[in-house]
């Protein structure tokens, strides 16, 4: 399928783009939605509602809708909900040229997984990503998208890909960190392939669902928050072995808010792991490790903390040495509570070349589609 | 090579370290059941004799028969009985001529995979009897594990009661998939009976959840579920922090076993960095998570992962405490090559804490 480039009323010039934020929530709820719904669902929704039982495993968030206090617009609307407080409040105060909206809809999967009818979730997802593209990307060029998938239900997810992808504003699918099955798993690979085929990277971010760990539930928000990378370890080991890309040697993922001081020393984890059990896995055709270079990404917040400043600077060095300096990208996560501001949150004793890369640079290189913007500069 | 010579070189501490040693990770088996009539009750051998039960599941699960992480080559016997499952093997192979002052064994049998209450609880009392006789009386060289079944708390304590005052035993076993995550309240008076006794809680890899063994479903491949081991060590100590083990059992100390620990400072970075920001959420951990965690948490170092010297330096820097790292060879199912990895990285002045004195410190030796 052939991708169209939009007409865009302001286009910007390279030297312009000097922040790029590939993490932001603008706010996707039932009552967003429910007018672009088909008339079935729009009467279940009337007539019974959304039930809410795969967000059983989430303790008490501490936030309402996980929000900074300041984030509501001068009328009270809630964090997320008018695109012009947006842009004034994250594009113009933090001088941002480009921010990657990813909608609450997937972070909600009480409306998006499963433990509600497959059509309904698939028609959920679409009339998300039409809500998006009138409400959101139509409003300014600054904002760009991501396309809310059934994830489970293959069949409508590669029909909505195809439906989503030839607006090129759509820079990634959105998916929860937390899938049925390790992602990897055969069943996923429709979807990989849509993805790779449109140059859509596939984003894995947090989100409300089912079963929080390998032993059951957690107690607290805190648990949930300070434990998100341990799904993504999982996640990781099943794309490589499985053989993901193998099959799809152009597919990227993106690992949004789960960190990455963990990367580099998993890394050498998954390498050793290989080197004692890979005769269980014979067709593979790298070292994990090459794999992780070459298809992940990661975000930058919340940023990581160490005790002082120095060593910061020692976990940038560690992660550049894994080969990843590339692949770390600026994110806010606007306008959740513990949003990255861009003037404090990356250290400024990084070289500039390294803090130029983290917050447009390494964006390029990940998101090719937006080349086909306007005013973007392509690929380097 | 002799089979002497063989034996002797392939001792974890030859020709690397000849200072004191406490070695915090043996993994003795059982072996076969027959191995456990004697310690069982009449009715069970005939029990078990009439039934197909003859090994717990979760051994195969977390050690595929044949896979690499399961045996380290030099201790595969090509007849007889399999390494580690008698005294005499692991007098041989591990604790002479030049061995550790002390071993601390790790009998890992899957226990926790039985779901049958009385089976089980018969089983690990006869494991513990086992251990007694055969290894913990035989050598004041070596110390034990206590064998429980977590899956029913109150049991697992009559069982720390009933044995936990041995000399012998310095902790209690616990695998890192439990049944639900270590922290919650359930848990907490089987840490305090831990603790009562003296004894350390150790995390250790192996365990069968009732549910699929990751957040995000059954892996398809053995090696996704072992590389990424890692993540429930992570919501181990998340929990553990979050659920405020610490404050409900002061005198508890906890040991992550098997794991590595340079992804470790990274997450305690991160545990300090939430509670700054929603220490509301657990107004019971009043102090940051860091100054527990390096008080009352260790880790044994190996497997490395191949790290280099310069990133195994740097992470116990980071880790910000020289009391946490110990040693623990893995035998007989770690290669053993790790230790000179560590001896290279650590910096010459820590050396024998990591070999021998923050043991000593953690299980009060």
């Amino acid at each position: 399928m052939q991708v169209q480039t939009q007409d865009t009323p302001q286009a910007m010039a390279p030297e312009q783009l000097a922040r790029i934020d590939v993490d932001t929530h603008n706010l996707i709820f039932e009552a967003q939605v429910a007018p672009y719904l088909a008339k079935r669902w729009q009467s279940y929704l009337e007539t019974f509602g959304l039930r809410q039982q795969a967000a059983y495993g989430l303790a008490v968030g501490q936030h309402p809708l996980a929000a900074r206090t300041d984030a509501w617009g001068p009328e009270g609307q809630p964090p997320g909900l008018e695109p012009a407080f947006f842009c004034q409040q994250l594009l113009e105060e933090h001088e941002i040229d480009l921010a990657i909206l990813n909608s609450t809809l997937q972070s909600s999967c009480h409306m998006m997984g499963p433990g509600s009818p497959r059509q309904l979730i698939a028609d959920l997802a679409r009339a998300g990503n039409e809500y998006e593209q009138e409400v959101w990307l139509d409003a300014d060029p600054r904002l760009l998208g991501a396309i809310c998938v059934a994830f489970e239900d293959s069949q409508s997810t590669v029909a909505e890909i195809e439906r989503c992808a030839p607006d090129s504003r759509f820079l990634q699918i959105l998916l929860p960190f937390r899938t049925m099955d390790p992602l990897g798993n055969e069943r996923y690979w429709p979807m990989f392939e849509a993805a790779e085929h449109f140059d859509l990277p596939i984003s894995l971010h947090p989100a409300a669902q089912h079963g929080e760990t390998g032993s059951g539930w957690q107690s607290f928000y805190f648990e949930h928050h300070a434990g998100l990378p341990s799904a993504l370890y999982s996640q990781m080991a099943s794309l490589i072995f499985e053989g993901v890309f193998d099959r799809f040697p152009r597919l990227q993922i993106v690992f949004q808010e789960g960190g990455w001081s963990w990367v580099a020393p998993f890394m050498r984890r998954l390498d050793r792991s290989w080197d004692q059990l890979h005769s269980e896995v014979p067709d593979l055709e790298h070292r994990p490790s090459d794999y992780v270079r070459r298809h992940f990404w990661f975000t930058t917040q919340p940023i990581e903390e160490p005790d002082r400043p120095d060593q910061f600077d020692q976990l940038h060095e560690q992660f550049a040495a894994a080969g990843l300096e590339s692949r770390l990208m600026f994110s806010s996560d606007y306008p959740h509570w513990d949003f990255d501001a861009p003037a404090f949150a990356i250290p400024h004793s990084l070289s500039s070349d390294a803090r130029e890369a983290i917050f447009s640079g390494n964006a390029l290189g990940c998101y090719s589609r937006l080349a086909l913007l306007p005013g973007i500069p392509s690929t380097p | 090579m002799t089979q002497a010579e063989a034996t002797a070189a392939a001792n974890p501490l030859a020709d690397r370290w000849d200072g004191p040693a406490v070695d915090c990770d043996v993994q003795v088996q059982v072996g076969t059941i027959e191995t456990l009539y004697p310690y069982l009750e009449k009715g069970w051998v005939d029990w078990i004799e009439s039934t197909a039960f003859r090994v717990p599941p979760s051994l195969a699960i977390n050690y595929p028969p044949r896979a690499g992480i399961s045996m380290a080559p030099q201790w595969i016997p090509t007849d007889g009985p399999a390494a580690a499952t008698r005294y005499e093997a692991l007098r041989d192979h591990l604790l002479e001529p030049a061995g550790p002052e002390i071993a601390i064994i790790n009998p890992y049998w899957g226990l926790d995979s039985l779901r049958h209450p009385e089976l089980a609880a018969s089983l690990a009392r006869a494991i513990n009897d086992w251990l007694i006789e055969q290894f913990l009386d035989r050598d004041p060289r070596l110390r034990g594990s206590v064998t429980i079944v977590h899956h029913d708390p109150a049991e697992a304590i009559r069982e720390i009661e009933r044995v936990g005052d041995h000399p012998g035993f310095v902790q209690v076993h616990l695998p890192v998939w439990s049944q639900a995550p270590w922290g919650r309240r359930l848990w907490h008076p089987l840490f305090k009976a831990i603790a009562d006794r003296g004894l350390v809680a150790t995390i250790h890899y192996g365990g069968v959840p009732d549910g699929p063994p990751t957040a995000t479903g059954w892996p398809s491949y053995f090696i996704e579920h072992y590389a990424a081991a890692t993540q429930m060590y992570l919501i181990q100590v998340v929990s553990i922090v979050a659920e405020g083990l610490f404050e409900a059992v002061p005198n508890l100390r906890i040991t992550l076993n098997d794991c590595g620990f340079i992804w470790l400072p990274g997450l305690i970075w991160r545990l300090d960095k939430d509670w700054k920001g929603l220490r509301r959420d657990i107004p019971w951990v009043q102090r940051p998570p860091s100054e527990a965690i390096r008080q009352r948490l260790c880790v044994t170092a190996l497997p490395l992962d191949d790290a280099p010297p310069e990133e195994i330096a740097r992470a116990i820097d980071w880790l910000g405490s020289e009391a946490m790292v110990l040693y623990g060879s893995g035998y007989p199912r770690a290669k053993g090559e790790g230790l000179t990895a560590l001896l290279d990285g650590v910096p010459e002045a820590m050396q024998s804490k990591v070999m021998s004195e923050n043991a000593r410190r953690h299980f009060n030796l």
